[in-house]
């Protein structure tokens, strides 16, 4: 270290700063990121409770069968035998996918490049992601215990054979689900791996020929609004349309299986349409708005590349949405209130530009407007079959 | 062919994007004192810190500073290279302070309270207990070149440390990186694309990267 630098400064102790660990540190970042999620969620939560309150004789018995159900496959699985590997490998696949779901919550990706760059201690790195995986599955793993807890204490006969096999099962998807979330954290923090040679020519030939095919002529659409759902940086946006549209196509290949619960799915598919359009929705908003900066000084007009990303939303769910009202409209030829189905599908739609074209207000505007939207699509629901 | 008295010794080494090569058998010999890395816009300039640090993986070659090869000794050579990137901190959410002693935990070399009287003489004394995410993105460097200037390692790599520094901060760098030209311990590799001015200018060792 060369001379003091700053010969001028007045020598002010400071506080004398301790010694801070990685561990720490994560630690310290996981609070901060739960609690700002939690004060842009917690409305939901409070209406999530509410209806599911105001809904049955009481709410801790919603809450129980909830809670049973998140372990009702493992514990019939461990009373057939055969089934039990299956079924634990996919409890914890579920915790997994949980850990994966909140993963922006547990690890922020532009830590990345700064931790390569710093002399941590891998066992450091291995100890943090288990803690925070473990926390963050620790309500999960009550609501097990509680599930558990309920279908162990009501004597079900098929069940009391099998209780300490079905407990230990419990408790390995438990570490299984620790394991494999720890694991998966691993693999994001990993860096950018540039393979072999051969495989940058090959990426970088691909490449070439792309650019020479579409040198041509691009359009706004395409290159403003369709290539960064996957080429980036609107790649959540891209995945949550994906994702959003995959999700509504299951209530209406379940209406087959189904027929008797068609007003329940469609209920379903109401509730599936308005989080789809929502999520993509403020998805949009976040990743386009660097873009919609950038595509200012050009000569694009702005209200069709507002209304391209309010596009986004809507097509994420309307076509899942008419699928079903065309199902619906066939297995039940003669029990259907046609104008009612379609009374459902347009409420659906409606609501859900209302929701994309809504600026983004306060959490309680929008719970209240989902509320409202939801009233009136199970309602209708309700009644399309007579 | 290895420089006798080389901190940081790069050997063969090779790096690639998809898609563009950056790299390709490059090596190189880092001595004591101040080395002033140019080249224009996407020569590599940034990557080739990056890979010095180890937060980008090179695909063939060895870098070893003092011996200790990066590949093989990944902590011991982490804790002799000190990197200071272009932009913000990653760990936002520390308050300055609680950053320093967090680098305090990692390079036993790390002076705290020195870099704690950089950062005042910076100006940062009245953002101290702000959290780094409240903080400018020029201020946030200060706190960063403040811990680079005194990490205490072997090798100190600057990625355009003059970059969002206000006229009396870039004086005090400035001075700070001239007085490092005569350091005959630590190697200090500058990326910058202004001058780190005619002191440090003239006693430093230029590295012109090649074109892309």
């Amino acid at each position: 270290m060369p001379d003091a630098v700053i010969d001028s400064v007045t020598h002010r102790p400071p506080a004398s700063p301790s010694v801070l660990g990685y561990p720490a540190i994560r630690l310290r970042w996981c609070a901060l990121a739960l609690r700002d999620f939690l004060r842009r969620w917690a409305v939901y939560v409070v209406v999530a409770a509410a209806v599911a309150g105001a809904g049955a004789v009481g709410w801790q018995y919603i809450m129980a069968a909830v809670a049973a159900w998140l372990v009702l496959p493992l514990f019939a699985a461990a009373a057939r035998g055969w089934l039990l590997l299956p079924a634990l490998l996919a409890q914890a696949l579920f915790g997994t996918a949980c850990v994966w779901a909140a993963r922006g919550l547990l690890w922020p990706a532009q830590w990345g490049e700064a931790e390569r760059a710093l002399p941590l201690v891998p066992a450091d790195l291995w100890r943090s992601d288990a803690t925070v995986v473990l926390l963050a599955l620790l309500p999960l793993f009550v609501l097990q215990a509680v599930g558990a807890a309920t279908l162990l204490g009501h004597a079900t006969p098929w069940l009391a054979p099998v209780r300490g096999r079905a407990v230990a099962a419990l408790l390995l998807a438990a570490i299984g689900s620790v394991g494999l979330g720890t694991l998966l954290l691993q693999r994001l923090r990993r860096g950018p791996h540039v393979s072999a040679a051969a495989a940058s020519r090959t990426r970088s030939a691909r490449s070439d020929r792309s650019a020479h095919a579409t040198a041509s002529m691009l359009h706004w659409s395409a290159a403003w609004l369709l290539l960064p759902l996957w080429r980036g940086p609107a790649r959540r946006t891209g995945f949550a349309l994906a994702a959003g549209s995959v999700l509504l196509w299951i209530p209406a290949l379940a209406v087959p299986a189904w027929p008797g619960g068609s007003a329940w799915l469609l209920a379903l598919a109401a509730l599936l349409a308005l989080a789809a359009a929502t999520r993509v929705n403020a998805l949009a908003r976040e990743e386009y708005a660097p873009l919609l900066q950038a595509a200012l000084p050009l000569p694009l007009a702005q209200p069709p590349l507002r209304c391209g990303l309010a596009a986004l939303g809507l097509a994420a769910v309307v076509p899942g949405l008419l699928l079903l009202a065309v199902v619906v409209q066939r297995l039940h030829p003669a029990t259907l209130r046609p104008a009612v189905l379609w009374a459902w599908c347009g409420v659906c739609v409606l609501a859900c530009v209302v929701e994309v074209l809504s600026q983004p207000d306060d959490p309680s505007a929008k719970a209240a407007r989902w509320l409202f939207s939801l009233v009136v699509c199970v309602c209708l629901a309700a009644e399309v079959l007579a | 062919m290895t420089t006798p008295g080389a901190v940081l010794q790069v050997h063969e080494l090779s790096f690639s994007y998809p898609g563009r090569h950056v790299y390709t058998g490059w090596s190189a010999d880092f001595m004591p004192g101040f080395t002033w890395v140019r080249g224009s816009n996407g020569s590599g300039k940034s990557t080739l810190l990056k890979l010095l640090c180890g937060a980008l993986p090179a695909l063939t070659g060895r870098i070893t500073v003092h011996g200790v090869d990066l590949a093989a000794q990944r902590l011991h050579y982490q804790r002799q290279v000190f990197w200071c990137g272009p932009g913000g901190i990653a760990f936002d959410h520390l308050r300055p302070h609680e950053y320093w002693a967090f680098l305090r935990s990692l390079y036993p070399t790390f002076d705290a309270d020195a870099a704690q009287h950089t950062a005042d003489a910076l100006g940062l004394a009245p953002h101290r207990r702000q959290r780094l995410r409240e903080l400018s993105t020029g201020t946030q460097r200060k706190v960063w070149l403040a811990a680079a200037l005194h990490a205490g390692t072997a090798v100190v790599l600057l990625d355009e440390p003059l970059n969002a520094l206000d006229q009396a901060s870039l004086r005090l760098v400035r001075d700070h990186l001239a007085r490092c030209a005569a350091d005959t311990r630590t190697a200090w590799i500058v990326v910058s694309h202004e001058s780190p001015g005619t002191a440090a200018e003239a006693a430093a060792r230029i590295l012109d990267l090649p074109e892309p």
